[in-house]
């Protein structure tokens, strides 16, 4: 009897030390599930400090250079304002500094410009419409499906003596083209359109709106040396509604990479949204 | 109560009887002068003895590790981890008052003072930080620190950020934050 006494007792104690065992091992568990989650936080948390401000520092980099605006006017069209034509010599030079230091600075950083130093523009996230400016002092709008319409308006820092209409029916997307100028102004309402817009200014030098069939639009300005504020364009592009946040970006790209986390994020420099 | 230790005499696979007189000794050693003699059920009761001591010492050896184990684990639990979420919570106030301080354009003065003042401003009363800028300027041979000083026995975080002042210079920012005593 003694020994069933004592053989129950056991085996409830030896319950017992198993019980707290394994409480133990869970607390220990736990103790390293937490410290590693509070770790993998505080490693997020700075790499996205680094990440956005260095983000931010391109943004402003560029906003101060290119002196470029953008307004999202509601959910199916947005207007860029810009003046013609731009040196972007400075900004180069500035970008270069930047990548230089940053990635001397901080060894997980990469920066990649692609095809930003030949565009330097900005691109929508709405259909990707991207907003370029060309070699020759204008700017460049690829064709997207989503666009149904350009509204553009032009105003010349100089006499305007000749506007021709050369817009032919059958385009992709339709055309509204207004020019001001210092004596005269001219205005187009098209319909789907391609074809041209020729203007000549009172220096006898050209202006050119070509907007393709697929509804690439083109401005040109053959003056070489155009300068800064010779020529005013706001453009607004009409798309198809979308229900999305929209947002501008530089076709450049951050790279965070740390080998110990296994991390990697590339992404794209956005710009402030302006209201 | 003086605990006795016997051992069996030779031929001890041997049967007894309850009551049975048997002869036990007193140590290994084969002194047949230190010699008693007992009853068989007193015998196995002192077995049971045994058996008992040796059921506590193995209980008390396992209650040793088990609270050792979990002692360990409440250390680890609390103390022993090098990152909380105290400091997750510290490198964001950090972070916060950086930005705003270089969204609002502080940094960019360069000015001692001026940067001491908004940053007491923003900083909340129960945390202490430092703030280091270095870059490509004049002031302080391109190095401004602002804040307290970094205490040497208090665990604290850090974190980076960049930022660029209106005439194109790269600010390098660290800032160190670390709970008051």
């Amino acid at each position: 009897m003694a020994s069933k006494k004592g053989f129950f007792i056991t085996l409830s104690l030896s319950f017992f030390v198993l019980m707290i065992l394994s409480l133990s091992i869970l607390f220990l568990k736990q103790a390293n599930l937490s410290e590693s989650l509070n770790t993998n936080l505080i490693f997020l948390q700075k790499t996205d400090d680094l990440d956005s401000s260095i983000k931010s520092v391109f943004s402003e980099a560029y906003l101060n250079e290119a002196e470029i605006n953008y307004y999202q006017n509601n959910n199916h069209s947005f207007t860029i304002v810009s003046n013609l034509s731009k040196s972007f010599t400075a900004l180069d030079s500035l970008l270069a500094q930047l990548q230089t230091d940053l990635e001397a600075d901080f060894p997980m950083i990469k920066i990649y410009f692609n095809n930003f130093l030949t565009t330097h523009g900005i691109i929508s996230n709405v259909g990707e419409i991207p907003y370029y400016f060309n070699s020759t002092n204008g700017v460049y709008i690829s064709n997207r499906s989503i666009i149904n319409y350009y509204n553009i308006s032009l105003k010349l820092n100089s006499g305007l003596t000749s506007c021709t209409n050369n817009l032919l029916a059958g385009g992709a997307v339709s055309i509204n083209v207004s020019i001001i100028s210092n004596t005269n102004n001219c205005s187009y309402m098209g319909g789907l359109s391609q074809g041209t817009v020729d203007l000549i200014d009172s220096d006898l030098n050209g202006i050119q709106i070509r907007l393709n069939s697929l509804g690439a639009l083109n401005i040109s300005i053959s003056k070489p040396s155009a300068g800064a504020n010779y020529l005013i364009t706001n453009i607004t592009i009409d798309y198809d509604a979308v229900n999305q946040k929209s947002y501008f970006y530089l076709p450049m790209e951050v790279e965070v990479f740390d080998a110990l986390f296994d991390f990697n994020k590339k992404s794209n420099v956005y710009l402030p949204l302006n209201d | 109560m003086k605990q006795e230790k016997y051992l069996l005499p030779f031929g001890e696979n041997k049967k007894y009887q309850l009551g049975q007189s048997i002869k036990v000794f007193f140590n290994l050693a084969d002194n047949r002068n230190s010699s008693k003699t007992v009853e068989y059920g007193t015998l196995a009761r002192n077995n049971i003895d045994k058996k008992a001591y040796l059921f506590t010492f193995d209980l008390l050896m396992a209650l040793t590790l088990s609270f050792s184990i979990l002692l360990v684990s409440v250390f680890f639990l609390t103390k022993g981890s090098d990152t909380t979420a105290s400091d997750y919570q510290s490198l964001q106030v950090g972070s916060d008052i950086v930005t705003i301080l270089d969204q609002n354009k502080i940094l960019d003065t360069f000015d001692y003072e001026q940067i001491e003042i908004e940053l007491e401003k923003l900083l909340p009363a129960n945390y202490e930080m430092l703030l280091r800028v270095e870059g490509d300027f004049t002031e302080g041979n391109g190095l401004i620190e602002v804040g307290g000083e970094i205490p040497e026995n208090q665990p604290l975080v850090s974190g980076e950020k960049v930022g660029l002042t209106d005439s194109g210079t790269l600010l390098k920012i660290t800032y160190f934050v670390w709970v008051k005593e």
